[in-house]
């Protein structure tokens, strides 16, 4: 048994605690070692370690006590933790800014992901459908397993076989393959937001937020939008026809899906939107200059909404 | 060495010369000194409300939350034959972290998240000390999971908690009772509210059982 450790050192395998059995040396130039240490090559070295049948288990070393089997001091290893620390601090944030173009590659290509989802179900729904009419199962995800299964009671439903039916299944598979893809990207969505805009993801949620971002074309500029517009953002058709041929301006764009708003009474959606808007507005400046999490936001939002709930009509 | 000089505390400048936000420098018997701030940094609040911390000056740190650094940069004053490992996840502030790094030797910039202190187990060190000022409702579990995991046994823990954070419309009182009763692995040494400094705020110094 080995725990693997990953230092600014270098490498690591080590049995009982105590006997450095594998060593990957990183460059001496902090720099390239930050390069290694921010990409893969400790995942690669891990592989390979496995496939020459090395058996690790999980668990922590302590870089300090690695540094004294080398015959390191304390110093010598804090120096060299301090100079290849800073060169991967300077390489992160390099990535960490500038990220909020990748929101909208990503919730666009969940958009993407839904439709192409939406047209496989409806393909595959009509062709199981002709084997086994009688199936009523709502939701995708759980057809599909069924489909899968394949357990099927007395139907009027077309006789198909073996080989027939073979192929529909890869298409089942294939189908929830893309719910899970889905979610994967789902739950990157959310990582993702909370790094780029912790403060709009508090307000909105990550999801809306995303979304204001895509709407507005970037971080940037939904923290110099109007709380006007920010408040229309999503509901650009509606608008347009206002513009156009003069029927009612739309009152809520895609801030209408916040929970707070979209359940509150008709009567007071408009004016909640707004309230929200103009926090956004603010949020988002805070997220594009510090990045910092101010639970400010939310307590005067969620005040200002009670008191929108509270006042007369 | 932390110096009282009459309603203020100050800390030796470990670079002589150089304010990092925009602190005022004295200079007393041919040593410049930085005036550590109440209002910004909960450490010294925690200090000028009576807290009693003897620390050592070759101490091991891990601050979580270290933001701009601040704090750490008079912790940095104060430890000077030892280093602090400072973590935060937010790009910005981080950012001018680093850049103070650059100036301080005892200084190490750890871009990551808290609550998964595997992402920098691989350069912090055993610690004889954590901070923790990260102002988060789940604050509680954070710093269980990272005194379990770095700090020594009978290391110490200074946590600043924030009513506010962890719940906006409960009484204090009631969610520093809570937090307490969630801490695992820590005795409770000294405690103290911080105002007027700060407004609804506990710090706490545990040792590690
Ligand atoms: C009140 S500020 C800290 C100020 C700093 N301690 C000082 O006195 O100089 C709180 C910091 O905690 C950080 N933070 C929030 N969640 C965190 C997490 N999960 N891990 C580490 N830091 C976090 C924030 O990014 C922010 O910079």
């Amino acid at each position: 048994m080995v725990r693997l450790a990953k230092t600014p050192l270098g490498f690591f395998a080590v049995a009982m605690g105590n006997q450095l059995v594998e060593i990957r040396e990183l460059p001496e130039d902090p720099r390239k070692a930050a390069e290694e240490l921010a990409g893969n090559a400790f995942e690669k070295w891990a592989s390979s370690l496995r496939e020459r049948g090395y058996d690790i288990e999980e668990g922590w070393v302590d870089p300090l006590r690695i540094a004294g089997l080398l015959g390191m001091k304390r110093d010598d290893y804090i120096r060299r933790a301090r100079e290849v620390a800073i060169e991967l601090a300077r390489l992160k944030l390099k990535e960490a800014i500038g990220k909020d173009y990748l929101v909208i590659q990503v919730i666009s290509a969940l958009d993407d992901l839904n439709k192409s989802i939406n047209i496989m179900m409806n393909r595959i729904r009509e062709w199981y459908g002709l084997h086994y009419p009688e199936l009523k199962e709502e939701e995708h995800e759980k057809y599909l397993k069924l489909i899968i299964k394949g357990e099927r009671k007395e139907s009027m439903g077309l006789e198909l076989s073996e080989k027939d039916l073979g192929a529909l299944k890869e298409i089942a598979r294939m189908g929830l393959e893309m719910y899970k893809e889905r979610e994967r990207l789902e739950s990157y969505l959310k990582e993702l937001m909370n790094e780029v805009a912790p403060n709009v993801s508090e307000l909105a949620g990550e999801n809306l937020g995303a979304r204001l971002i895509e709407r507005a074309g970037g971080l940037k500029q939904l923290a110099f939008m109007p709380g006007s517009t920010i408040q229309v953002l999503g509901a650009e058709r509606a608008l347009f026809k206002h513009l156009q041929k003069g029927s009612p301006p739309p009152k809520h764009g895609v801030i209408f899906q916040h929970p707070m708003v979209n359940k509150a009474p008709a009567a007071k959606r408009g004016k909640l939107a707004r309230a929200l808007a103009a926090k956004l507005a603010m949020a988002a400046r805070v997220d594009l200059y510090s990045g910092k999490l101010k639970p400010e936001f939310v307590e005067d939002w969620k005040k200002r909404a009670k008191e929108i709930m509270e006042a007369k009509a | 060495m932390i110096l009282r000089m009459g309603r203020n505390i100050a800390t030796e400048n470990l670079v002589p010369g150089r304010a990092v936000y925009g602190e005022r420098l004295v200079r007393k018997k041919g040593r410049e000194y930085r005036v550590w701030d109440p209002k910004r940094s909960k450490v010294a609040a925690a200090l000028m409300k009576g807290m009693k911390l003897d620390f050592g000056e070759d101490w091991l740190v891990l601050y979580l939350g270290v933001a701009s650094g601040t704090t750490a940069s008079h912790l940095s004053d104060i430890i000077r034959r030892g280093a602090i490992f400072g973590v935060d996840p937010a790009p910005r502030v981080f950012r001018e972290f680093v850049l103070l790094s650059g100036e301080r030797k005892n200084l190490v910039p750890v871009y990551g998240d808290a609550n998964h202190p595997e992402g920098y187990a691989g350069i912090v060190p055993r610690v004889d000390f954590i901070v923790q000022d990260v102002a988060q409702p789940n604050q509680a579990q954070i710093l269980n999971k990272n005194v379990s995991a770095f700090l020594k046994k009978g290391g110490l823990a200074f946590v600043a908690v924030k009513a506010r954070s962890i719940d906006v419309t409960a009484n204090p009182r009631k969610v520093f009772e809570q937090f307490k009763k969630e801490l695992e692995g820590v005795e409770i040494v000294q405690e103290k509210r911080l105002e007027p400094f700060e407004k609804d705020h506990l710090a706490l110094l545990l040792r590690k059982k």
